[in-house]
């Protein structure tokens, strides 16, 4: 095994609740460049070949 | 009972971003990747099959990689541990990253390659994460050939278990009735119970028999099979991930124990699935074969139940690393769900992390809908890869969702092998070939050209490793002391001159890369 296990029996604290959405602030800067680009270009150039 | 030794096998989503080609650029994005993962190849042979094209083992940790169908597919190491898992999916990750990265400082200017974690491209294409458990023939036979119950009592646990598992998505595909999000990415290309195959025709449960444990008189004992799960998302919360094969492992290890409790058959599993998948309020009810009406949740909670008592009797004892700490962990995210307590569960649950970030989208941009290109495009950047766009890892970095292994591990994991499987065997036998001495590499056993061999003596030596739980480090460490050459450690661990493979079989490898049933 090569594991550091972090303490993984309950990992969310009382005190690391948010009161707001403080994770939608972290992903603002890379939610703000994804809506800058165009999405219909993005979309069109993502479809992939069915895998397994 | 056996080992619940771990793999996985992962399709990545890749194209060139600024750039158009008629059958899009899947195909050679998938190559320079591919081209950009330093490894030895699996085989002097080269093939033109689509399906495992290129294929490299790593000698830093004993995964490897290659091109399935133009996507990078990711192949993990056999890891015994859940949280083991959990650190080579992040090492497997990093591989692929550093590929990408060095592959963009490449690209013209206007051109991009982007690699998503994802199982669809909400276009109606999906692309495995498939999972894969050790478990015994006899248990594999009571699932398939023997006891109906034993199938049916799977199918009901990954079918709740989408509630954990589930990446999320946005919209539905292949025609499926329209809906704004749902849990499952794969759910919308499920439409059997049972199938052998993986590209079409999809089943809840996967019966490719190909244990990838030895063959014929060289197979392992006792006999050996390979689980093939191909239903469930790619997850990235690291909680999600471990609870994914956790929580498989537990389930699995009950079964090939007979502990099997027919009452939590789903009457209709196809419908159950398609109910709970669109739910992500969790009120949905699906109706058991024996009258009952459960809520995913409440599903998964029977299972819990039945998996502690299990514990209680010693059953993972040796089986599965870490029960207890995966059974705490499984009842706390299930506490959770049953309060609708989305605001940590963001913290461990993809679906509920992408849900939250998408609904806040909308919340501050009233122009958009769940139906918006722009939408549907923050649906598949969250998988990304690129950390300068991939809105998982914007969230990470800021401390907004649990890890259960730190860098270190991840990192570790990246050089090298677990030593509790027979992983570490392949890493080292692969450092120490290097690439010009490997002839032919699988899952379960290595050729390698010894030069100083003369005529009439063969040349080639075959090690095999039939069993995944065996050729460990403690087993095998004292034949790779320093100055061993190849030839004295090939000797120490049984290699045999013969050739393994016919002629046939160096012309068309791919009848001993599909499993054909002859190997049992």
């Amino acid at each position: 095994m090569v594991t550091n296990q972090v303490e993984a029996e309950n990992p969310v604290e009382p005190d690391q609740r948010e009161a707001g959405d403080a994770f939608l602030r972290a992903a603002d800067a890379a939610i703000e460049r994804a809506l800058s680009g165009t999405a219909e270009a993005f979309l069109a150039q993502n479809r992939q070949l069915g895998g397994q | 009972m056996v080992p619940k030794i771990l793999g996985a096998d992962v399709e990545l989503s890749n194209f060139v971003l600024g750039l158009s080609e008629p059958d899009g650029t899947g195909r050679m994005a998938s190559r320079a990747l591919l081209s950009a993962v330093r490894g030895v190849p699996a085989s002097v042979f080269t093939t033109t099959q689509s399906l495992d094209w290129g294929r490299k083992y790593l000698p830093a940790n004993g995964g490897c990689v290659y091109i399935d169908s133009d996507h990078l597919e990711l192949a993990l190491c056999e890891t015994f541990s859940a949280f083991d898992h959990v650190a080579y999916w992040r090492a497997m990750l990093a591989v692929a990253r550093t590929a990408m990265v060095h592959v963009n400082e490449e690209l013209p200017h206007g051109c991009r390659l982007q690699v998503l974690a994802n199982c669809s491209d909400g276009q109606s294409n999906s692309y495995g994460s498939h999972v894969n458990v050790l478990l015994t023939r006899d248990a594999w036979d009571n699932i398939f050939c023997r006891r109906a119950h034993y199938l049916a009592y799977l199918a009901a646990f990954q079918i709740s278990s989408i509630v954990i598992t589930g990446q999320g998505k946005v919209g539905a595909e292949r025609d499926r009735p329209d809906v704004d999000f749902q849990l499952s990415q794969r759910a919308d290309f499920i439409q059997t119970l049972v199938s052998i195959d993986t590209m079409v025709y999809r089943g809840v449960i996967n019966s490719r028999d190909e244990p990838l444990c030895g063959l014929g008189r060289h197979a392992a004992d006792p006999p050996l099979a390979r689980l093939h799960v191909i239903f469930f998302d790619s997850t990235l919360c690291e909680v999600a991930t471990l609870l994914r094969v956790g929580m498989l492992q537990m389930v699995v290890a009950m079964i090939e124990a007979g502990c099997v409790n027919a009452d939590l058959a789903l009457d209709d599993p196809l419908e159950a699935l398609e109910h709970y998948s669109r739910d992500p309020d969790l009120g949905a009810r699906a109706r058991l074969v024996n009258g009952g009406m459960r809520t995913a949740v409440e599903l998964q909670r029977e299972f819990l139940d039945e998996a502690r008592q299990f514990a209680a009797r010693g059953g993972f004892d040796g089986i599965v690393p870490g029960a207890d700490r995966l059974l705490q962990l499984w009842d706390d995210t299930l506490g959770r769900l049953e309060a609708r307590d989305f605001d940590t569960l963001s913290r461990r649950l993809d679906w509920v992390l992408k849900r939250r970030l998408l609904q806040g989208v909308l919340e501050r941009r009233p122009e958009l809908t769940w139906q918006s290109p722009a939408l549907r495009q923050l649906d598949q950047l969250y998988a990304s890869l690129d950390e300068s766009d991939g809105l998982f890892w914007a969230v990470e970095r800021a401390g907004q969702v649990d890890r259960v292994v730190d860098e270190a591990a991840v990192e570790r994991a990246r050089r090298e092998p677990p030593s509790d499987t027979r992983a570490w065997t392949r890493a080292q036998l692969l450092r120490l070939a290097g690439r010009n001495r490997v002839e032919q590499i699988d899952w379960d056993r290595m050729r390698f050209t010894l030069p100083s061999a003369r005529p009439p003596y063969s040349r080639s030596r075959t090690v095999r490793m039939p069993t995944p739980f065996g050729d460990t480090r403690a087993a095998n460490e004292r034949y790779f002391g320093a100055g061993a050459s190849l030839a004295v450690v090939l000797e120490a661990l049984g290699a045999c001159e013969e050739p393994y493979f016919t002629a046939a079989q160096m012309i068309a490898p791919e009848v001993w890369t599909i499993g054909t049933g002859e190997e049992r």
